[in-house]
């Protein structure tokens, strides 16, 4: 009799070991898809010298040297063009450069201006931030300068995301066509880690959403994680992106961007320029 | 005379030994840096053609930042420099170059501001340029509160050796907006587009005879 009690109890731990959710598991993302990194494509970089602009190969980017309490300059901005193409910006030689999507050189537009982000706008032209001014420049399709506005202090940057608390955190979702309307809840669960940010990286023409978010661990020094994660329109999590370098040189403004499914990460280091490229289709 | 040697012995054997300098400390309200750090960011100034060379500079051809007649906001990024918005006024009319950047060398011939000397001014250290990345935790401490949700507007982030940052405040989003001294923008800058893994490696600072606002 005795025994069976024993049997009994034993039983019951049993299945409450078995039943208990993993801790140090983000319980929120147990059964997502993981994708792994599907492509890169890398871009050569040079450094600055005096007589770099003389015969200098146009497909080669450029950065400056490490200094003592300086960081390296380079290429920060990137866009990716509809036919999978690229635009980088590169400020120290004041041109936009562009690739095709195995990063052969395709051309270059001598701007003028040393800028740090671009945007390509649904009609073919290309919305530039100037580093030095922040002024906004507009060229149209053939880079001719269209205008020229000063940018709006964005004191509601990061609006349209909001971090309730280190679990848990909201994406106003604007209504677009195959999204659901309204806020998207972002949950993150990790003993290990607190979620300490998240960025709307876009909704793609299916209606998913892609959501950046920043996990950081105890440490004595700020140690980040970046995940992304797609959210279908009706806000089911359908796969997340943890393979995510950090190694920047040249730390950059634009570091993602989305286009048809996949996730593109502009990595600029000494002695090139990588474009990493997730595939998110199923 | 015997005597005399003495007294020679037992005054130095009873002198204190001479302190190292000890560091100034302006006691400064978290209002007060962020006021300096605004009035930095927004100082505007014209860029002349005297103002874009550099005849001091050999180690490298020095290269400006700026066009003729750039009309400018935030006072130009030089590397090794602390001026405040006078000082810099000042030089750029006695025909110095706006701004340089590590690659040109020391200078002394440019004017502005560098990532240590913008942090270090902002605190209220001036008029000399004490503190480098490396050296400024002799005025500053490290917190420990959760750097992600309680640094205040005045802390800074830093990384020794690379660069440092005057901490504003935090966005909606939960990621960091900074004022900085910065080499790619060429000036000092409010930032509110940088995201925490801009920072990794960075850890925060607390200037230590900072006064907490009423």
């Amino acid at each position: 009799m005795a025994n069976k009690k024993l049997l009994e109890v034993l039983l019951f731990i049993c299945l409450l070991i078995i039943g208990c959710p993993n801790k140090n598991a983000d319980n929120s993302t147990q059964t997502v898809r993981a994708v792994s990194l599907s492509r890169v494509v890398k871009i050569p970089a040079q450094f600055l010298t005096s007589d770099l602009a003389a015969g200098q190969n146009p497909g080669v980017l450029t950065v400056t040297r490490k200094g003592e309490d300086e960081l390296p300059q380079g290429p920060e901005g990137f866009e990716v063009l509809p036919d999978g193409g690229f635009a980088i910006t590169d400020p120290l030689q004041r041109r936009l450069v562009f690739y095709d999507s195995l990063g052969n050189f395709r051309a270059e537009w001598p701007i003028g201006f040393a800028a740090n982000s671009v945007t390509a706008l649904p009609g073919g032209e290309m919305e530039l931030r100037d580093a030095k001014s922040g002024e906004i420049v507009l060229f149209d399709a053939a880079g001719q300068h269209l205008s020229s506005r000063a940018a709006v202090r964005s004191r509601g940057a990061g609006a349209e995301a909001r971090l309730l608390d280190l679990n848990r955190g909201v994406i106003a979702r604007q209504r677009t066509r195959g999204s659901a309307p309204g806020d998207l809840q972002v949950d993150f669960a990790s003993d290990s880690s607190q979620m300490v940010s998240l960025q709307n990286l876009g909704v793609d023409a299916g209606g998913n959403t892609y959501v950046a978010l920043e996990a950081a661990r105890g440490s004595d020094v700020i140690d980040i994680d970046k995940i992304i994660r797609k959210y279908a329109a009706d806000n089911t999590l359908l796969c997340q992106i943890t393979d995510i370098p950090l190694d920047y040189y040249v730390p950059p403004v634009n570091e993602f961007r989305i286009r048809a499914g996949q996730v593109y990460q502009l990595l600029p280091q000494e002695k090139e320029v990588i474009i990493n490229v997730w595939n998110t289709n199923p | 005379m015997r005597r005399i040697f003495l007294l020679y012995c037992v005054a130095v054997i009873f002198m204190p030994p001479a302190s190292p300098r000890q560091p100034q400390m302006p006691a400064r309200t978290r209002d007060e840096i962020m006021a300096i750090a605004e009035r930095l960011a927004q100082h505007r100034w014209i860029c002349r053609e005297v103002n874009r060379r550099a005849p001091c500079v050999t180690a490298a051809v020095y290269e400006s930042d700026w066009s003729v007649n750039d009309t400018v906001t935030g006072i130009a990024y030089d590397w090794g420099g602390m001026d405040d918005p006078e000082a810099f006024d000042r030089k750029l009319a006695q025909r110095q170059a706006a701004g340089s950047h590590s690659r040109h060398g020391i200078t002394n011939c440019t004017a502005g501001i560098d990532c240590s000397g913008f942090v270090s001014y902002c605190w209220g250290q001036r008029p000399t340029h004490d503190y480098s990345t490396s050296t400024i935790r002799a005025i500053a401490g490290r917190p420990k509160y959760n750097w992600y949700t309680k640094m205040k507007p005045g802390d800074a982030l830093n990384k020794p050796g690379d660069h440092i940052v005057l901490f504003a405040g935090y966005r909606a989003d939960g990621n960091p907006i900074v004022y900085e001294a910065s080499g790619s923008a060429g000036r000092v800058i409010r930032n509110d587009w940088s995201t925490w893994s801009r920072f990794k490696n960075y850890y925060p600072l607390l200037y230590k005879s900072v006064v907490e606002n009423r």
